[in-house]
This record gives C-alpha cells, structure tokens and sequence, in this order.
C-alpha cells in the first residue's frame, strides 16, 4: 500500500535545496507528487505531498533526519489521511488585487469579508515595498462574488487602496 | 478519423501554414475538425494542430460555454490574425490537448480578427470578453503555443502590478 506524507521543508535560501532534498527523497523512494515553493527575501520554504510504500516510511525518516543534520533545514512530516491525501481543492473563479499605501490590517479587512461570506482562499501573496503594499489573492466565490465585490468595495474606500476583482470566466479552449 | 493530440506530442509545438487551397479536402476537414471539438467535454473552441493538421484553420463556439457569454455562436476561421487589441482580462483556461490542468491566464480584452471563411471570403470581427479570450487561445495553437506557457501565479501578478 501507497501512503502520502506531507513534507515541510525551510532554511536560509541558497542554490541546490531542490536538489538536495529531491536527492534524499529519490534515495528513499518517496515519489514526488504535488509541491510548491517560495523564496520570501533570504528565507526559503517548501511544501510536497510524496508517496511511499508504507514499508518505506522509517527509511524516510531517517533520511529526513540525516539531511536536517547535514543542511541545517528544518524538515516536518506528516503522514496524510486517505480522505486528505485525495482531496482536490476547488478551482479559484475569482483573483482579487489590492494596492495602495501600507498600513495595518489591510489583509485581515479584505480576508475578514470573504471569510463572513465564506469564500476560501485559494492561493494568497502579498509584498510590501517601501511604503507601497500589494497583495494578489484567488479565491472561490461561486455565487457569492456580487456580495463580496460590495463588501471589498466599502473596505477599497475605508482603507483608501484600490481592490480589483477580476472574475475568471473559464472553458476547455 | 484524427486522433486528439495531448502533451508532450510534438506536432502542437509547431507553427502551422497558412491555407491556401479552398476546396472539398478543407470543408471535410473543417467538419471533422467541429467533431472532434464538440466531442471534448466542455469544449468551445478548437484548432487544426490538435487534430496533427499543421494548417491555420480554428474553430470557435462560445454558445457551447458553461456560462453565458455574448458571442457569435459558431465560428469557422481559416488563416486568423489579430489586427487590433485592447486592455488586459484574467481567465481561466483548459484546453482539450491539455487534459487535467487549468491556469489563470491573462489576455486582451478585446481584439478584432481578421480572417478567411471556408471558401477564403475575407472577414473582419471585433470581440470582447470570455469569446476574445477562446480566439486568441486558438490562434495561439497555431504558432505552437499553449495556454501553460501563459500561466500567471499570485506572485506574477504582483510582479505585474508593480510595473
């Protein structure tokens, strides 16, 4: 039997980490299936979903141990449930950006209303330069978009930033 | 019968020729070409190199999309060029040679084309919305690109947006 474990990987950016950690997986015959990274300025974090024989897994947590203690990444794992392992999130319909002057609260204004409306996050980032902050968002709106384009519009004036929503029409072209 | 071609098959990757004999071979291809398009799920659009035809003919029918949209209904359009193009949409698009996967994508807002019917009577026709964004995916096949080399992320975005 095939089991999916969660993999948390971070440390201090440098070249070689993908490597490095797809190496140790490959050894251990955890197959890679789902992962994403992000590089926030010098810090580097990783997520993956692998797959491994169930008899595989002290190897792997072996495996994991010796890379933290060579490389100096912090390594968390985590074994998935079938139900987890197998849930595909819904698509995103809807990309919602902000920009406008930093101030506090801005992504709490704007996640507080979808979370009211109960529209998920799908993907989130956010960047602040200087005195300018932006932050991209999709997001699962389904027939609650109206409401959430009116919600996101009283925040645009109380914070004075200016909130596009931008509705995904979609089809297999 | 042609065979619907999928990643990583080559044949997608190439550019396609322009058109220039307009006789009985190309309206049988051009049904085909419909079948083939209406027999994907979800389909409203699709472009001769997803059959192996490397010739510049695509179809498009926004009336078959999930949603309602202003469109043309069925249009057969033999060597399209975008002449004209305006302001900048996200969507979300799929596409049939590219089972599976779905990625926001942005593209014009609005274009005109222009283009040739089956028997090479030119045509002109300006569009906007979810039908531009089908024409310009399907004149993209034609010059070997798919919508994947287009994908924007939430980072992209803000990288955009910063400029």
């Amino acid at each position: 039997m095939n089991q999916s474990i969660l993999l948390s990987i971070s440390g201090k950016d440098r070249a070689g980490i993908v490597r490095d950690v797809s190496e140790v997986l490959l050894g251990a015959q955890a197959n890679i299936e789902d992962s994403s990274m992000a590089v926030l300025r010098g810090r580097f974090t990783m997520m993956l979903i692998v797959a491994l024989e169930d008899s595989g897994l002290s190897g792997l947590k072996a495996a994991l141990a010796e890379l933290e203690q060579r490389t100096g990444l912090t390594v968390q794992s985590q074994v998935l449930s079938a139900d987890e392992a197998g849930h595909i999130p819904e698509e995103p319909d809807c990309v919602i950006t902000v920009s406008g002057a930093d101030k506090p609260g801005i992504v709490f204004a704007v996640t507080d209303v979808m979370a009211e409306l109960g529209v998920s996050v799908a993907d989130v980032s956010t960047r602040a330069r200087g005195d300018v902050y932006m932050m991209a968002l999709e997001a699962v709106a389904g027939d609650k978009l109206s409401a959430l384009q009116a919600k996101l519009a009283d925040i645009s004036e109380k914070l004075s930033v200016s909130i596009e929503v931008h509705q995904l029409d979609d089809g297999v072209m | 019968m042609y065979e619907l071609l999928t990643l990583p098959d080559e044949r997608l990757r190439q550019k396609s020729q322009s058109v220039i004999q307009f006789d009985e071979s190309l309206y049988k291809f051009v049904d085909d070409l419909e079948q083939a398009m209406l027999a994907g799920a979800g389909g409203v659009g699709i472009a001769a190199p997803q059959l192996g035809v490397l010739q510049r003919i695509v179809i498009v029918d926004c009336s078959l999309g999930l949603h309602k949209n202003k469109n043309h209904g069925r249009l057969i359009m033999v060597n399209p060029e975008i002449i004209a193009q305006d302001g900048e949409v996200l969507g979300r698009e799929g596409c049939l040679s590219v089972p599976e996967w779905v990625g926001t994508v942005p593209r014009a807002r609005q274009i005109s084309v222009r283009y040739q019917d089956v028997q090479g009577k030119a045509h002109e026709l300006s569009t906007k919305a979810f039908e531009a964004r089908v024409i310009q995916h399907e004149i993209d096949h034609l010059d070997g690109i798919l919508f994947i080399d287009k994908v924007v992320s939430t980072k992209d975005l803000i990288r955009r947006m910063d400029t």
